[in-house]
């Protein structure tokens, strides 16, 4: 039922929708109290790539991206906007892949947990480079986290998913 | 039109997924915590250089040094372990990695460039090359 044009109003909006909603979760997410593990967060605006990624494909995911390193940069400068970019990309892309794959293979938990993982990996990357080998330490403790967060994500987004493409049929 | 294709909540494989990053994950902090005792060494790095080396052991009392002035990046070392007192970084995850006492450990300022290693720490092997 999809309609083959050169400009997708409806992807527009939405996707716009999705980018302003990942600045909103960020901002919540900068109120929350600190995970016990430094440097890591819940992850609530890759909630809003995931949904862009997942509707959309390649381009919801990275516009929702792009917006959302934006908004790391302006507010947090440019260590964190770096480091935002690195990670959700890598993030964003991993999380393409997979539902890409198949879609009986991975669940919506499993897909969120390797973006989750994959966003701590991308982060950990951009700073070894900056840092060198004692970034290194906190690697596990990252995929740890990662593994709770991204599963936090993961199940949000099963019960988020279907509702709205549920809803799709009748817009 | 895909209803019936529509993704389920978990499966197998994601189980699956899980178990190895988990696995993963744990077998790090196993190496990380290997070599044990012996002697310790604080490497302070700036900018990828060394900037402050010497052994824990030759630590006498509380000792403090600031590296960073721009962000006020204080580090306090004890004989028993590092840890970075205060930062003047918007994150934090510096001070909030607490005390570090164990070879391997790290305490890391991004905005600042700063980090605090311990090295050392007389295992069986030091270092295996080739």
């Amino acid at each position: 039922m999809k309609k083959k044009s050169g400009f997708n109003v409806k992807m527009f909006s939405q996707t716009a929708m999705l980018s302003a909603l990942t600045i909103v979760l960020s901002f919540l997410e900068g109120m929350l109290p600190e995970l016990p593990v430094p440097g890591a967060k819940l992850g609530l605006a890759n909630l809003a790539v995931m949904t862009a990624t997942d509707l959309f494909g390649l381009t919801g995911g990275l516009s929702t991206t792009l917006v959302k390193s934006f908004f790391a940069l302006v507010t947090r400068g440019p260590v964190a906007g770096f480091m935002s970019l690195c990670g959700s990309l890598l993030s964003m892309f991993v999380m393409w892949l997979f539902m890409r794959y198949d879609r009986k293979k991975f669940g919506y938990v499993g897909i969120g947990v390797m973006g989750a993982v994959s966003h701590n990996m991308g982060q950990l990357c951009a700073s070894f480079a900056m840092m060198g080998s004692a970034v290194l330490f906190y690697s596990p403790f990252l995929i740890l986290i990662a593994v709770f967060t991204g599963a936090f994500t993961g199940i949000v987004n099963s019960i988020l998913l279907p509702i709205i493409r549920k809803s799709e049929k009748y817009a | 039109m895909n209803n019936n294709k529509e993704r389920k909540k978990v499966t197998v494989l994601d189980f699956v997924l899980i178990a190895v990053l988990v696995c993963t994950a744990l077998f790090i902090i196993l190496q990380q915590n290997k070599s044990d005792g012996g002697e310790l060494e604080v490497v302070v790095k700036k900018n990828s250089e060394v900037v402050f080396n010497r052994s824990l052991s030759d630590i006498s009392g509380v000792t403090e040094i600031c590296v960073d002035e721009e962000f006020n990046v204080i580090i306090c070392m004890e004989p028993d372990g590092v840890y970075v007192k205060s930062s003047d970084c918007s994150d934090k995850v510096c001070v909030n990695t607490g005390k570090i006492t164990k070879s391997g450990q790290a305490a890391v300022c991004l905005p600042a460039h700063v980090s605090v290693e311990l090295k050392g720490g007389k295992s069986e092997v030091d270092v295996v090359v080739g």
